[in-house]
């Protein structure tokens, strides 16, 4: 506290008249909030949210939103830890550098204590909503992505996404338990679309961003085997993902609606995928902060659409089973 | 122990009446405009918090309200062992 304040006021001295240390500031309640990383939470409710709507026994309105409430704070908590942890590549990062912590705006140890009061608080509101099933369930997710993701993996291995993106595809099954205190098939399913998706996703970033990367050391794929190869598994991760989404139909939970809609959003996913892998040159040019100098449009367009697959995707099961498979009635 | 000055009169001297021979003062001047920033801030801190802590109290009555709402239908009490009596 002490150093933090001196090495403040030094900042501000050195800064000059009328510039003001951004930790002599504070912060405002917005950094709070980005720690959080609200762009993943809302993802993470909304994919649990079509766990628990898709799941045989309906939950009770209100405690289904709060069980829900539980998921986005558990997702906000791991955010939060996890910036903490890599507050030091995200300094480095010209993307991630004007987050609250490698700008000064949160205290490091703040950040960690509120990451895992939000753990501890989500875990028990899950428990106390929904069924001790769902709570631990999203306790698992919480430490998968912190201890496993974040601090084990992420900056040893290439396969940093692959093995950790299976905590982004807890929510769907902690939602599904949430209101069956039981796992079933179905939300199995949920967890294989999501853990095919994520390597795609990511790695379809990392091609157009891989010199930031790079420069904090973060052994991303196009980092360690390059654009060409990481071109190839954005492909063949494609393919599986289109697969495993068409299981939720085989196994007779999802009918024509869903599986109309999984073909059509497969089908652009793959175009999407061909686009990327059939880029002519064998390295993306960037310049020092980062940024691709041959606008690498495919990877970029192959990772927005990434994001509006998985929310057709899901929001096409919800409606499919809302529909109660009518679709499939009418048709046959 | 340190102590944490903050002026906003450029130049001006801290009080050193209660001196700490122990003590390391920093001194950072702020302008008027900044002080007020900071004070803005801490504000809307603290509202932010109040809130959060009002939604707190707000969201477990409502949890408990909830729960204790479904297991208010005496067929549910009709378990064995249990107090109300069976129907």
């Amino acid at each position: 506290m002490v150093q933090h304040m001196r090495e403040a006021a030094g900042a501000a001295l050195r800064a000059g008249e009328g510039a003001l240390a951004p930790d002599l500031a504070g912060s405002q309640p917005r950094d709070w909030l980005l720690l959080l990383k609200p762009r993943v939470v809302l993802l993470v409710a909304y994919t649990g949210a079509v766990g628990m709507l898709v799941a045989p026994q309906p939950m009770h309105p209100v405690l289904g939103l709060i069980a829900l409430l539980a998921i986005a704070l558990g997702a906000g908590a791991s955010g939060a830890l996890n910036m903490w942890y890599d507050r030091d590549i995200d300094a480095v990062m010209r993307r991630t550098a004007g987050r609250p912590i490698p700008a000064g705006r949160v205290a490091p140890a703040d950040a960690a204590a509120f990451g895992l009061a939000l753990a501890l608080l989500s875990v028990v509101l899950m428990g106390l909503a929904a069924n001790w099933l769902a709570a631990a369930s999203l306790a698992f997710s919480i430490v998968f992505y912190v201890v496993v993701y974040t601090m084990a993996l992420k900056r040893r291995t290439a396969q940093n996404i692959v093995i950790g993106g299976a905590a982004g595809a807890f929510p769907p099954v902690i939602g599904w338990a949430a209101a069956t205190a039981s796992i079933d098939v179905l939300p199995l399913c949920l967890f294989l679309i999501v853990f095919l998706w994520t390597p795609p996703h990511f790695w379809s970033l990392a091609l157009f961003a891989h010199a930031d990367y790079a420069r904090a050391g973060v052994p991303m794929l196009p980092v360690v085997c390059g654009p060409r190869a990481t071109r190839r598994q954005i492909g063949l991760y494609t393919v599986l993902l289109v697969v495993a989404s068409l299981l939720p139909v085989a196994i007779g939970a999802a009918g024509a609606l869903y599986g109309a809609a999984a073909l059509g959003l497969g089908a652009a996913f793959l175009r999407h995928a061909r686009a990327v892998l059939a880029r002519a040159v064998l390295t993306d040019a960037q310049d020092g902060a980062g940024r691709s100098l041959s606008a690498d449009r495919p990877a970029r367009a192959a990772f927005r659409f990434s994001i509006t697959y998985l929310f057709a995707l899901f929001g096409a099961l919800a409606l499919d089973h809302a529909l109660e498979g009518a679709a499939w009635h009418v048709l046959s | 122990m340190a102590r944490l000055v903050v002026t906003d009169a450029p130049g001006a001297l801290p009080d050193r009446a209660e001196h700490d021979p122990q003590a390391v003062e920093v001194v950072a001047r702020l302008s008027r405009a900044e002080s007020e920033e900071v004070a803005r801030r801490r504000h809307a801190r603290n509202r932010a918090l109040a809130f959060v802590l009002l939604g707190l109290v707000a969201l477990f009555f409502v949890l408990s309200a909830t729960r204790l709402a479904e297991v208010g239908d005496p067929q549910k009490w009709s378990r064995p062992g249990a107090i109300a009596p069976s129907r």
